[in-house]
């Protein structure tokens, strides 16, 4: 059996003969988190869309939990919960009246799980304010409880730490990790890099319509930079290169992504070449820069 | 389906349905104390223009019966035109024995010429109110990304809310007659159910055609006027949430519809001159007038056919819904 | 509270589903009484309606007996209905009335006015056939019509209703000739007597409309040249001279003395003949 929730093959989509997203491809197993990233505007919104059903793919399959959802929007809907862009909701009612009208559509939740996914997100005391009064952490947490209510098998969250303090995103980091310790897959798109960074297991990046980079976070993690700064940076420079390692000159730093084990033997080459070093450090790589560099000479269609 | 129950309590929750409320109450006030006030009026000038006979209405009603009695003994009038005349001389006979001056006005008289007038604009005024928003009121404040992703088909959501929809027009109807009746009487004083109303009558070029007339009672009339506002007002109410559906935007939608509504009163004087008039829905919506005959119809339209062309409408628009909400994209 | 909140929901549906059930019956009804052709005495939804058939001798003077008579017919409006009389004797009772018992009995009264008739429908109603008889055996026939051709103007704009008033003028002559004519090929005979329009307004009508009525009636008379045996009765003059005692309570209908007076003439016009 197949252990992956979400199965996103090939997908394309035209808006008025605008390609905007080109042969887009993911997965996610039970248990795990991805993140979502790209600059604004890259499709990551669309892409969304399309797995939830708002949207609809012009080529390609989004199967979930087997279920593909052109063929069996019912089957597949079954085992999706999400929060697009926003947890809106009906503001003249309290939050627990939405949540019950919720409840009855497709396969009904009842009280039982009502008390729970309120409980889970913390909004018991509030929960028959009219949605109207609530604070914006408030409403997202809400919009949580109202994806979690039919127990999903897959969770679509986009931008779900919006408008959230410190406080409220440690929480909500909490909630996730647990859910997926549970077994549910998670997609989250995010721009809080950070957040994503510390989520998420793996990563899908996307730039203009396109996956630019799919990995575990770790991979994409494990590039480690060592910078050196010398007497003779240009003397250096062709040192280093002589021994067959990329560098390149910075403003004033050399950087080169060579492994951690050949600082050693570098050192000893530039020493003997008389030239004298003013610092050297491993640094490792965040996400973000990782990011940055990605997508920096793209501009966005 | 418990799906309806939900739309239901939406369109509650808004504020539509005391908006609704304020209007039908106002209006029917300012309605009833101008019928009053006009029939008070009207007594008087009579009153006024006999000096010194005093206007005694039962006089001149029997003379008219008497009239219609000879002139049915002659052996030159039709079938037809003896049970028309038997029929107001039954009538005439009742409000003598009654003591009811003919012109007295009744709360159910008042109810009915509400219906009567107030099925060109009023009631899909308020009908609008509860339509334009249905669909393009979950794009604007985003509810409907909710909505959507759930394990229900759309179409069904969209029935859901069509259904709602014909539960509250029901409603509202319901409601129009009972407002309409009792503020009335507060005025009038009297319901007047059991008053004969004869009907049936319908124009045509020449004359009166009277060979459907029958009697009902007031109340009956009622029933009737009130079925064909009903019917009325679903049509109106399925044009309106297509509108919904196709532009989104609730001002828009209501602007449309209301332009459509007033924009075909005037097309009514066009309507003997241009053939395609007659097949807009707004031209066809005044179904009591053919059953009390007050003014002349259009060759070609009858009954049947208004009914007809407003149930294309009808149709179609609700048609059309389904299958552009099936495909629509969700961007909001 | 609660107990009556959720009675709510279950209330609604069920009031939707009655209210439903009523309006469509109600709707199928309009349908039936809308295009049935069937006469309305025959219909299913009949009230059980009875045709009355008091005759009120004593003002018609019509004997029960079958015999042929001379039959005297009125067509037009509420004139020639006799709306107005106290009595409701109308212009064929009076003239009865102005016989001896003998001479009225051999008369019969056909009446086929109608109270708001404009000329065009007093046509229709001619030449529907359904008076072929009475035309025929008539012997004479008074024809009192146009008063109503000139009730239901759209708008007061001066030139506007100059302009309707002519249409409506020359719309009248023509049916009035169509329908003298037809009376004329059904019953060379029979002699007709026309009554004018008279000013029930007295002194208080402005100018114009006093002179649009002599155009009206003066063109009248025109087309009254074309056939034989037709006379005109000018109740303009007739009534002026004292429109208080004329006219009736409504102030527009003549009164008992009024059609008194128009069978007077009447009288006058025939015998001289």
């Amino acid at each position: 059996m197949d252990e992956r929730i979400l199965i996103v093959d090939q997908i394309n989509k035209k808006i008025r003969r605008k390609h905007i997203i080109k042969n887009v491809s993911m997965d996610i197993k039970a248990g795990e988190v991805l993140g979502f990233l790209g600059p604004n505007g890259a499709g990551k919104s669309t892409t969304l869309r399309m797995i939830v059903g708002l949207s609809k793919a012009d080529s390609g399959s989004i199967v979930i939990a087997g279920h593909d959802i052109s063929k069996n929007y019912v089957k597949a809907m079954q085992y999706v919960g999400c929060m697009i862009e926003g947890p809106d909701m009906y503001n003249n009612m309290s939050g627990y009246k939405n949540l019950e009208m919720l409840s009855v559509m497709g396969d009904h939740a009842d009280k039982e799980d009502l008390k729970r996914v309120i409980e889970l997100v913390g909004l018991e005391n509030r929960i028959h304010d009219k949605v109207r009064v609530y604070s914006m952490g408030m409403k997202q947490r809400l919009g949580l409880a109202a994806a979690l209510l039919h127990k999903p098998k897959l969770l679509v969250l986009d931008e779900p730490t919006n408008g959230l303090d410190p406080q409220g995103i440690y929480e909500f980091r909490e909630i996730v990790q647990g859910l997926a310790s549970e077994g549910i897959g998670i997609l989250i798109s995010s721009h809080l890099i950070s957040e994503v960074q510390l989520m998420c297991d793996k990563v899908s990046i996307i730039n203009n319509g396109e996956i630019i980079r799919h990995a575990p976070v770790e991979t994409l993690l494990s590039s480690q930079e060592v910078v050196w700064r010398t007497s003779d940076n240009l003397r250096a420079l062709s040192v280093i290169e002589s021994l067959g390692v990329d560098v390149e000159l910075e403003q004033e730093q050399l950087i080169s992504s060579v492994d951690a084990s050949r600082i050693a033997e570098i050192n000893r080459h530039l020493h003997n070449a008389d030239i004298d070093l003013v610092h050297v450090a491993i640094k490792e790589k965040t996400l973000e820069e990782l990011f940055l560099e990605l997508t920096e000479n793209q501009k966005i269609m | 389906m418990p799906l309806v129950k939900n739309e239901v309590m939406k369109m509650l929750v808004s504020r539509k349905p005391y908006l609704i409320l304020v209007l039908l109450v106002v209006f029917i006030g300012l309605f009833a104390y101008g019928e009053q006030y006009s029939y008070e009026r009207s007594i008087e000038r009579l009153e006024n223009i006999s000096e010194a006979i005093s206007f005694n209405w039962e006089n001149l009603a029997r003379q008219q019966i008497k009239d219609m009695e000879r002139r049915m003994t002659s052996q030159y009038i039709s079938e037809e035109g003896k049970v028309s005349l038997a029929l107001e001389i039954e009538q005439l006979k009742y409000f003598i024995e009654n003591d009811i001056n003919p012109i007295t006005p009744s709360a159910a008289k008042f109810a009915g010429r509400f219906a009567e007038q107030g099925i060109l604009l009023l009631l899909p005024l308020l009908v609008i109110i509860l339509a334009a928003d249905i669909v393009s009121g979950e794009f604007s404040t985003r509810s409907i990304k909710v909505l959507l992703t759930r394990a229900v088909p759309r179409w069904k959501i969209l029935l859901s809310k069509l259904i709602a929809l014909f539960i509250m027009i029901t409603l509202v109807i319901l409601l129009s007659s009972v407002i309409a009746i009792f503020i009335s009487v507060f005025f009038f004083g009297r319901f007047g159910f059991d008053e004969p109303v004869i009907t049936g009558f319908s124009m045509f070029s020449g004359g009166l055609n009277v060979s459907n007339v029958i009697e009902v009672s007031q109340l009956e009339y009622l029933l009737l006027l009130y079925s064909l506002a009903w019917f009325v007002c679903l049509v109106i109410g399925g044009i309106t949430f297509m509108i919904s559906v196709l532009v989104r935007s609730t001002s828009a939608s209501i602007g449309i519809i209301m332009t459509a509504l007033i924009g075909g009163q005037f097309l009514q004087f066009l309507l003997s001159d241009w053939e395609l008039v007659k097949y807009f829905f707004v031209t066809n919506m005044n179904l009591p007038n053919y059953l009390s005959g007050d003014f002349q119809v259009v060759e070609g339209m009858s009954f049947g056919f208004s009914v007809s062309v407003l149930s294309v409408w009808a149709l179609l628009s609700v048609f059309i819904s389904f299958v552009v909400f099936q495909k629509k994209d969700v961007l909001v | 509270m609660n107990g009556l909140k959720k009675m709510a929901w279950p209330f609604m549906l069920i009031t939707t589903l009655v209210m439903t059930i009523l309006f469509i019956s109600g709707f199928a009804r309009v349908i039936s009484i809308t295009g049935s052709s069937e006469i309305a005495g025959t219909s299913t939804n009949g009230q059980g309606v009875e045709i009355s058939s008091q005759v009120d001798k004593e003002v018609e003077g019509v004997s029960g007996n079958e015999d042929a008579k001379n039959v005297i017919l009125i067509i037009g409006d509420s004139i020639g209905a006799g709306v107005g009389d106290e009595r409701n004797l109308g212009i064929g009772g009076r003239l009865l009335s102005l016989m001896t018992f003998e001479e009225a009995d051999t008369y019969e009264v056909v009446n086929m006015s109608v109270p708001g008739a404009t000329t065009s429908e007093m046509k229709a109603n001619l030449l529907s056939g359904n008076f072929d008889k009475a035309i025929k055996e008539a012997k004479y026939v008074f024809v009192s019509i146009g008063g109503n051709n000139l009730n239901r103007m759209r708008g007061t704009e001066v030139s506007l209703k100059v302009i309707e008033l002519e249409e409506r003028l020359s719309e009248h002559i023509n049916d009035l000739e169509d329908s003298l004519t037809y009376l004329r090929e059904a019953n060379e005979e029979v002699e007709i007597v026309v009554l004018g329009l008279y000013n029930p307004y007295g002194d208080s009508s402005e100018t114009e409309d006093v002179r649009f009525l002599h155009e009206w009636n003066y063109q009248t008379r025109l087309v009254l040249l074309e056939f034989d045996q037709i006379h005109f009765i000018a109740l303009y003059d007739v009534f002026k001279v004292n429109l208080n005692l004329f006219l009736s309570i409504d102030d527009f209908h003549p009164s008992g003395e009024g059609y008194q007076k128009i069978a007077e003439y009447i009288k006058e016009v025939l015998v001289s003949l």
